[in-house]
């Protein structure tokens, strides 16, 4: 997996912005992340596929893989990857 | 855990405002990329820097990458002309791949298909144009320069023709005022945000000859009435003041001086001004006291300005301190600098222009109350 190119993710002063470079068709505005969004954001480029993204983000916050909240951060990558801002 | 990854479409001032309150980093800033231009407008505060020795490439670089360090999301480039510099795409292409905002204040005279595609694959958050005049006339009789009236309209069908997304600002001054509604409607008729801006301010030297072209305040505040959306704004003011919304001295100001700071603005708070021979100034119009970042590191600067600026008291008898009319008031501190060489000194350019406004909405204030 890797991140869009054409977003570059800031972190000032404990935000997340992921801002737009070249025109594209993820996003063309900036987009605040949450602490979730810019940690999945970060480890997709490190993991293969979504199943190895949400074990690593799992790992990372101490969640049991069946968990309600699991199944929250595997929305969000679903999300990353259908708005096209990670991408397979 | 928190149940939304992302806010899209939320405005970069507003998320500055209410991520950072109360963090001293420079999150937004201006860079003059040169002071050097292709026309030769009267009342240009930039003629006599002219001179400058411009920042290299190199120098831009590394002082785009500190500022980015520190926190900047959101910046512009002026002049000068933006486009005279030959080296301008690569500036802007490694700004805009450091993840920072950019908007261009241009006279557009100068702007090209080649800009045109530059734009279309690196986005332009705006592009800031001032049109001096509705005809070439008028338009010339302010930049100086023959044929640039043809020149701007060839750039604004540019713009116009691509989608990109700009906006229009009219200086009135004597030379121009006619055209100030002309140039008003034609902004309308194009469906492009307009800036009207009243009260020209003295040359970076303190030249007062671009004051000599103001209009009068009374001349000014005209502009209040018969402008639709500025007679609304101070229409909805009154509104608010009379329905104890808002306070008649506006709270973040009033809190300022009552702890004796004669700086009310964001001046070397969270912006920062940098000039084309690589000086940090609070902010573009305060240019008598300086940094240069040729022989000292941004942080020691940043540090000079706060003591300069944003930490600077006001004596006891400074008027604009305990002034009752604040609210109606564009006052500037850096103007009355520039002006008289005193910060403290005010114009009463912006005294007459507030009184006016004040009556203004108290007449409206006092409408409103007998309708209730
Ligand atoms: C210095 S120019 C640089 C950008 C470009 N050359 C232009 O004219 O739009 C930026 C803006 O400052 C305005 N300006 C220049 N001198 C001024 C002054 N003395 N008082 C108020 N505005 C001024 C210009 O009219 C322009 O709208
Ligand atoms: S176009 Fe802008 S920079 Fe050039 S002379 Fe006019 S105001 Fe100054
Ligand atoms: S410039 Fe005049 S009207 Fe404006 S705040 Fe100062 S004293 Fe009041």
């Amino acid at each position: 997996m890797r991140q869009n190119p054409d977003l570059i993710l800031r972190e000032i002063y404990g935000k997340n912005i992921l801002m737009p470079i070249r025109f594209n068709e993820a996003s063309n505005d900036p987009i605040y992340f949450n602490e979730v969004g810019a940690l999945i954001w970060k480890l997709s480029d490190k993991a293969k596929n979504v199943t190895e993204l949400l074990n690593l983000v799992c790992e990372t916050y101490n969640l049991k893989i069946d968990s309600a909240e699991a199944v929250a951060v595997e929305g969000f990558i679903d999300q990353l990857i259908e708005s096209k801002l990670i991408m397979m | 855990m928190a149940d939304r990854y992302c806010m899209h479409n939320q405005l970069m001032n507003d998320f500055i405002d209410e991520s950072f309150e109360g963090i001293r980093a420079p999150f937004t800033a201006g860079f003059e990329l040169t002071a050097k231009c292709n026309l030769n407008c009267v009342h240009c505060y930039a003629k006599p820097d002219r001179v400058h020795q411009d920042f290299t490439l190199e120098e831009f670089k590394a002082v785009f990458d500190i500022l980015t360090e520190r926190g900047l999301l959101d910046c512009y480039f002026t002049g000068g002309e933006i486009f005279t510099r030959p080296d301008f795409e690569d500036m802007f292409i490694y700004a805009k791949k450091k993840g920072v905002q950019i908007s261009l204040l241009s006279n557009i005279t100068l702007l090209s298909q080649k800009h045109i595609d530059l734009f279309k694959e690196y986005p332009v958050e705006i592009i800031s144009t001032s049109m001096y005049g509705y005809s070439e006339e008028s338009y010339e009789k302010v930049t100086g320069v023959k044929g640039s009236f043809r020149k701007f309209m060839n750039g604004l069908e540019l713009l116009q023709k691509n989608d990109i997304k700009y906006e229009l600002k009219f200086v009135a001054m004597e030379q121009n005022i006619d055209d100030l509604y002309k140039v008003r409607e034609f902004g309308n008729q194009l469906g492009v945000p307009m800036v009207v801006i009243l009260d020209v301010h003295p040359m970076s030297d303190g030249s007062m000859e671009p004051v000599s072209f103001r209009l009068t305040p009374e001349d000014a505040f005209e502009f209040d009435v018969q402008d639709n959306g500025r007679n609304q704004f101070w229409k909805d003011v009154a509104r608010e003041l009379l329905s104890g919304e808002i306070e008649l001295r506006p709270q973040r100001t009033i809190q300022r001086f009552r702890e004796g700071y004669l700086y009310p603005c964001s001046i070397a708070n969270q912006h920062v001004f940098i000039t084309s021979d690589l000086k940090m100034q609070g902010c573009v119009r305060a240019s008598y006291r300086k940094f240069d970042l040729r022989k000292g590191g941004f942080d020691e600067g940043w540090e000079y300005l706060q003591k300069e600026f944003l930490e600077k008291k006001s004596s006891s008898n400074y008027k604009c301190n305990s002034c009752e009319n604040i609210r109606f008031c564009e006052h500037c501190v850096a103007n009355f600098m520039l002006a008289y060489g005193d910060e403290e000194k005010v114009d009463p350019f912006f005294c007459r222009v507030a009184e006016l406004r004040r009556a203004f909405v108290e007449d409206e204030i006092k409408r409103l109350a007998k309708k209730e």
